[in-house]
């Protein structure tokens, strides 16, 4: 190592809380990328493993011909595989005297579909020789306590059948556990899967089942035919269909994986740029500070590339000791994600590995943000002239009213020392702005995150409180839904009751179709608030439908349009009307009232009826304080209740959902504090250093620590107030942007932000402001006044 | 005293020294590494004397008014500022010491480049409670009052020498200690400021103790100081004190 390279560590070693608060940095940006883009690759490459192994369709057609669609799409150039089954709704007891609206799917006798397989996680697939043997879905194994030799109660038409489960299985369809796009929230007291003979399936009641063909690609299948494959098996007379992308679990998991890949880019640029401000505050302020140095180095003969390349090499240094600390870091943090989402979801065999892309893009990022940080400050010191070394320390800057005293010109009677700190913002513009880029980006990266609380949570409350005005969904079979409504309605404890038909429909426009729940409500219902765009209230529809406000684009759909409606059970009813968009948080949904249902009954003719006679459901609200659970085990005993949905308990799921949620959100919100303090920090003590001569002139004069301190804070704090106004509304269009990348049919994530959590954003980047100059503050108390005011001028 | 209160004006009629300084040792570091920059100093300084400390580099000229202005402690030994014992003084007692007694003006001038001249007088006459016109009649008084709106950075080396006496002077400091005041000013720059210096310091009744290793300086002293090696090997008063004018160097 040269002499001249040796001072400069030294230099740099002297200032060790800097170059730790650049390293952290760098390391923090690095393992935010590494982390998530790696758990974003394993995740990603542990579900195509197991949709690879259990051959997940890659096309399903719901309805229709299934065998001749089968058929003629396993005709497609690039099918490897077909399978034809049955899917049922139909109530099921995992535990005597509890019935909730399960499914049970289709299998051929031997249990090994040659698409959609299973993997048995215990006991054993189904036996062509038992026909009352099924398999459960491991989740719901789990949560009701069942393994083989148990027994489920299924409702057949001929009533009640006991089965028995023979074996626990993971399926790829339902990794997560959602019965469809529209509701991807649901409580295993509500909803559970099993997997049975096609012969039994196929038995169960016409309106609850529907057919379906699978489709499964091969690895090499040629461009476009899953394309050319939805094509054919549309005009083979398919109702619906649905691609691998859009089946509901894998999308529900992709949604997830997609915020990883997010998170990969926008999270650990923020760190980087604030890193790389870091470095150049510190590596500027060397260059400033050397100057007679580096002229007196120039003069004996050392060339500017020399210069340029030293001070260059000290931010890929620390740029590369940030990056390999980050890669480690992110490594491990990608392992424990992967493993965390693999386990909770039951995939046995998680794909987790260390990747040399992700550890040199990192390696790469880390030496990149150094080397561009120090570049401008190593340009300027390979430009000093060797007669700087002549000149002595670099003038003191030049004076100036500022231009807040411009604009406000009563400030120019503020006491002298708070003109000084607001004078002292525009002294060293370039520190200035880096501490304000950086409160800035703290500020985005803690909005971010915060509004993500508050959208989230905000539609939460509209979705189970303004709009889901129900305690529980009954769903009716073998009596008239009138009947049971005066049986709940006389039970103790129900405030309300109304009747609903709820049924699985697809509706058909010139742009493709969409398959949902289509709900019709009694008009003027007070169980499900109907809301439109701007939060407005709208009646239920008498003379068409309102749909969820997706299907504008999914469909290109305008107020007014006219679709076509399959209804299970009634068939298809062309030239509906769609007189209305409603905005749902969760799921895409059709809505009508029970007397235009009946007119769709009717073919789309009016209706004389008023449609009660086509509910099979009643929404039920409760007083308040009662026992849910007594509730639902009174109302459950109800004669014709085939199955009760939980409304409040899905409110509850979500909420604990929320859980994990908080816990990432306030990771986010601490490294945001983090970034915050290391930027404000590094700009201080840059700050100090410099004016540690003029600090100590300031106490020769008789200022207390206390003044200086409070003057040196108030210039912080003002520029941190400075970066706040920016960074609230750069956060927030971030947060906008971030939101309305999760949004889809699934979901509606517009933004929603409380002013509270502005003001206390804004707070919470104002105390790590003021946290952050504690360090800069302790080296003001402790200038040694002598040495400085003998050593040094300024 | 607090920062309203207006500093005491040193009466000439006090009887003794105004600074009194009895064996004062300074050393910096220690073993080996040990730097004696004081070796028992004893100094005695009258009420409003114009004083010139003389001595070579390193001889301990800067450390003997650090000491005496509460900027940095004495190893050992006592010395009594306007009968205030500043050895025995806590960190908040000096800040207080300095803020009535101290006024410092440094070679290098160091002003508050973002504050004009006046303002870093106001600076100082706000920490005291000088009225608002204190710092305009103090720069008046060292020949600035047509530049109190620049910024230091218009203003030549002898002018922002003149803005820090007058920032050290606003408040009408006991004792006035000046390090190398000339130091980085031309021949007739030096004369100029010097000459305003000693006038403002008499018209404020200030005890003058200014450092240099400038001998030609030493001409314009009502007392000369001597110091080698950290002690003082001559103290001798000057009868006729010459004109600021009146220096060659």
């Amino acid at each position: 190592m040269s002499d001249l390279t040796r001072a400069l560590w030294r230099d740099l070693l002297r200032r060790p809380g800097q170059v730790l608060s650049v390293v952290v940095v760098v390391a923090l940006g690095v393992a935010l990328f590494a982390s998530s883009f790696d758990a974003f690759l394993n995740l990603t490459a542990s579900y195509e493993q197991i949709y690879r192994e259990q051959r997940l369709a890659d096309l399903t057609a719901i309805g229709g011909p299934s065998e001749e669609i089968a058929a003629t799409g396993g005709t497609v150039a690039g099918v490897e595989a077909t399978a034809v089954r049955t899917v049922a709704d139909v109530p099921l007891e995992f535990r005597p005297g509890h019935t909730l609206l399960g499914r049970a799917i289709g299998m051929p006798p031997d249990g090994r579909p040659a698409v959609n397989g299973l993997i048995i996680v215990d006991g054993e697939t189904l036996d062509p020789a038992r026909s009352d043997a099924v398999v459960v879905e491991r989740r719901t194994a789990e949560h009701w306590g069942l393994g083989p030799g148990d027994a489920v109660r299924i409702a057949t038409p001929a009533g009640p059948q006991d089965l028995q489960v023979i074996g626990i299985a993971v399926s790829p369809e339902y990794l997560w556990l959602a019965r469809s796009r529209q509701e991807l929230l649901v409580l295993p007291d509500d909803f559970g899967v099993i997997f049975a003979p096609e012969a039994l399936v196929g038995g169960l009641a016409a309106d609850a089942r529907r057919s379906e063909a699978l489709f499964r690609l091969a690895e090499d299948a040629p461009p476009g035919a899953l394309e050319r494959l939805e094509e054919v098996v549309t005009a083979a007379g398919a109702v619906d269909t649905f691609t691998i992308d859009e089946q509901p679990s894998n999308a529900a998991l992709q949604e997830d994986v997609s915020g990883f890949a997010e998170l990969s880019v926008m999270f650990p640029a923020l760190f980087l740029a604030a890193a790389a401000f870091a470095t150049y505050v510190m590596l500027g302020r060397m260059v400033a500070a050397q100057q007679p140095n580096i002229g007196t180095l120039r003069a004996f003969g050392f060339t500017g590339r020399a210069i340029l390349v030293r001070y260059a090499l000290i931010g890929i240094v620390l740029g590369s000791v940030g990056g390999l600390v980050g890669v480690v870091g992110g490594a491990l943090l990608a392992e424990v994600v992967t493993r965390l989402y693999t386990g909770v979801l039951g995939i046995p065999a998680a794909v987790v590995e260390a990747r040399p892309t992700t550890i040199g893009a990192g390696l790469a990022t880390g030496v990149f943000t150094g080397f561009i940080a120090a570049v401008f400050p190593a340009r300027q010191a390979s430009r000093i002239s060797p007669a700087s070394a002549m000149r002595g320390p670099l003038p003191p800057g030049h004076g100036g009213r500022s231009l807040l005293e411009r604009v406000f010109p009563p400030l120019g009677r503020l006491p002298v020392r708070w003109l000084a700190a607001i004078r002292g913002l525009g002294r060293a513009r370039r520190r200035s702005l880096a501490t304000v880029a950086g409160v800035v980006m703290a500020t985005m990266l803690v909005l971010v995150s915060w509004g993500m609380v508050d959208t989230v949570q905000i539609l939460l409350e509209q979705q189970f409180v303004r709009i889901q005005r129900n305690d529980a969904v009954l769903l009716v079979g073998g009596r008239s839904v009138a009947a049971v409504g005066d049986d709940v309605r006389s039970e103790s404890g129900v405030a309300a009751v109304e009747a609903a038909l709820i049924v699985p429909v697809a509706i058909v426009a010139a742009d493709g179709s969409y398959s949902t729940t289509l709900t019709a409500l009694q008009p003027g219902s007070t169980m499900h608030e109907l809301v439109g765009p701007g939060g407005a209230t709208l009646a239920v529809p008498t003379d068409g439908l309102v749909v969820g406000s997706s299907l504008r684009d999914l469909l290109d759909l305008q107020a007014g349009a006219t679709v076509g409606v399959d209804v299970a059970g009634i068939g298809r009813v062309d030239s509906v009307p769609v007189v209305g968009f409603v905005d749902e948080p969760l799921g895409t949904f059709a809505y009508t009232s029970l007397t235009y249902a009946a007119s769709l009954a009717g073919g789309g003719a009016p209706s004389s009826t008023d449609g009660s006679d086509l509910a099979n459901a009643l929404y039920v609200r409760y007083d308040p304080g009662v026992d849910r659970a007594v509730m639902r085990s009174s109302l459950s005993r109800v004669e014709g209740v085939g199955a009760y949905v939980d409304s409040r308990g899905l409110y509850e799921l979500a909420q604990s959902f929320m859980g994990l949620f908080y816990a990432f959100i306030g990771v986010m919100i601490v490294l945001g504090g983090v970034l915050a303090f290391a930027l404000i920090y590094n700009t201080m003590s840059a700050n100090v250093t410099e004016r540690s001569a003029e600090l100590a002139v300031l106490r020769t004069l008789g200022l207390s620590r206390r003044a200086i301190g409070g003057l040196v804070t108030g210039q912080n704090l003002l520029l941190t107030g400075v970066g706040l106004v920016p960074g609230l509304l750069a956060g927030w269009a971030m947060a906008a942007v971030f939101m309305a990348s999760f949004s889809s049919d699934m979901f509606t994530f517009d933004l929603r932000v409380r002013p509270t959590t502005f003001l206390f954003t804004a707070l919470a980047i104002l105390v790590v402001g003021a946290l952050s100059q504690i360090p800069a503050l302790r080296a003001v108390s402790r200038l040694d006044l002598g040495r400085i005011v003998r050593d040094r001028s300024f | 005293m607090t920062a309203t209160e207006s500093p005491p004006i040193p009466s000439p009629s006090r009887p003794g020294p105004v600074i009194r300084m009895e064996s004062v040792h300074k050393t910096f570091g220690s073993g080996d590494l040990a730097v004696h920059a004081l070796r028992g100093a004893d100094l005695a300084i009258d009420p409003g004397q114009f004083v010139v400390v003389l001595g070579p580099s390193g001889s301990g000229k800067t450390t003997l008014i650090n000491l005496i202005g509460g900027i940095e402690p004495a190893t050992s030994g006592r010395i009594v500022v306007h009968e205030v014992d500043v050895t025995a003084l806590e960190e908040r007692g000096l800040t207080d010491y300095r803020r009535a007694q101290v006024g410092f003006v440094f070679q290098f001038f160091n002003l508050i480049p973002t504050l004009t001249a006046r303002e870093n007088v106001s600076l100082v006459g706000e920490l005291v409670g000088a009225d608002g016109a204190a710092a305009a009649r103090t720069l008046e008084q060292v020949g600035l009052g047509d530049k109190a709106d620049r910024f230091p950075s218009s203003l030549s080396g002898g002018e922002q020498q003149r803005v820090a006496i007058a920032r050290a002077l606003v408040k009408r400091p006991t004792v006035l200690l000046l390090d190398e005041p000339t130091g980085s000013l031309d021949l007739e720059t030096g004369r100029q400021v010097l000459g305003v210096l000693h006038s403002a310091a008499r018209s404020f009744g200030s005890t003058v103790l200014l450092v240099t290793h400038n001998s030609a300086i030493a001409r314009m002293a009502d007392r000369v100081v001597h110091l080698h090696s950290g002690r003082v090997v001559e103290d001798r008063l000057q009868p006729v004190p010459l004109d600021a004018s009146e220096l060659q160097w």
